[in-house]
């Protein structure tokens, strides 16, 4: 398979997916019982383990290369996936988005291959990885339980999902403009998850006072940047210097370092 | 991609891994991961990391 085939085939298992999700994120989790007795199951929220898995597939095939067998068997293991999901969702609603008539789109397969586009996405998954690895190793979700910062994870995979909206506008449009205006939104969105995820951990970490001057600095230089776009070098910068700045933190506290709530 | 780029894409493990649902902040509500899968989703989300492992090795 091409490329471009394995961009619309992921649209066309997203957008599978989006036509139940649209409703479906609005409804709560839980059983309910009508007064006649049936009994109703409601998947509400957002299942955050397909949204990852989007990011690591969508990543995956714009960054395309000869490994052809590899990534069909991980095409075919998402469809499956999708097929499962969408088995279980008990309310039948779903929203015509008529996504299997998607054809390829060969200007957004060219656009999206902008490599500050690309280097974002990896520093977004750069950021998850980290989160999710220092999650695993300090046990720290075990205090977030009782802690008022609880809000960790789900935030910057929803900023990836409001990307992959916009990114599904792009594929389904022909218009240039439209197409490179809906690729600079999504990668908003993916800007701000990947900030989202190092600001987080950095609330969860003591800092000295050369590690409180440096959070100033950075604070500062983002705030400055507020209405430059996404794709300039200067915001590219700023994740940079986060990234940077939270390994710093996570490599001088290995262990523990992380507070408990307050 | 860097080294860590790589290594995140190859030993993430979306089928064993914690999620926190922040969707309630006020009480700080947090699930396993599995929480909401059933056996199906577990079974190929953990085929899914296998994979991509293999992909990114």
């Amino acid at each position: 398979m091409t490329q471009s085939q394995y961009i619309n085939d992921f649209f066309k298992t997203y957008s599978k997916f989006l036509s139940k999700e649209l409703y479906r994120a609005m409804r709560p989790n839980g059983t309910l019982q009508s007064t006649e007795g049936i009994v109703i199951n409601y998947y509400g929220g957002r299942p955050s383990q397909y949204l990852a898995n989007f990011v690591r597939t969508f990543y995956t095939i714009i960054d395309f290369n000869d490994k052809d067998e590899k990534l069909n068997n991980i095409t075919r293991y998402n469809k499956k996936l999708i097929d499962v999901y969408l088995n279980k969702i008990k309310n039948p609603l779903s929203i015509n988005l008529e996504g299997e008539k998607l054809t390829e789109n060969a200007l957004f397969c060219e656009a999206i291959k902008d490599k500050k586009f690309v280097y974002t996405l990896e520093l977004y998954y750069e950021a998850f990885y980290r989160f999710l690895n220092h999650a695993k190793n300090n046990q720290f979700l075990k205090h977030t339980v009782t802690s008022k910062h609880s809000a960790l994870f789900l935030q910057p995979t929803i900023e990836f999902y409001n990307a992959l909206s916009h990114l599904y506008i792009a594929y389904s449009n022909e218009k240039e403009t439209d197409i490179h205006s809906n690729i600079n939104k999504a990668l908003s969105h993916i800007h701000r998850g990947t900030l989202d995820y190092y600001k987080k951990l950095i609330k969860f970490v003591d800092l000295d006072t050369a590690d409180q001057e440096k959070l100033v600095d950075l604070r500062k230089k983002e705030f400055l940047s507020i209405g430059i776009n996404t794709n300039d070098d200067t915001k590219i910068n700023i994740i940079e210097n986060y990234a940077k700045f939270v390994f710093t933190l996570l490599t001088k506290f290995p262990n523990n370092a992380l507070k408990t709530s307050k | 991609m860097n080294d860590i780029q790589r290594e995140a894409f190859a030993t993430t493990k979306l089928a064993t891994t914690y999620i926190i649902n922040d969707e309630d902040e006020s009480t700080g509500n947090i699930a396993d991961i599995n929480a909401d899968l059933n056996e199906e989703e577990i079974e190929i989300l953990t085929e899914l990391d296998k994979l991509f492992e293999s992909y990114y090795n």
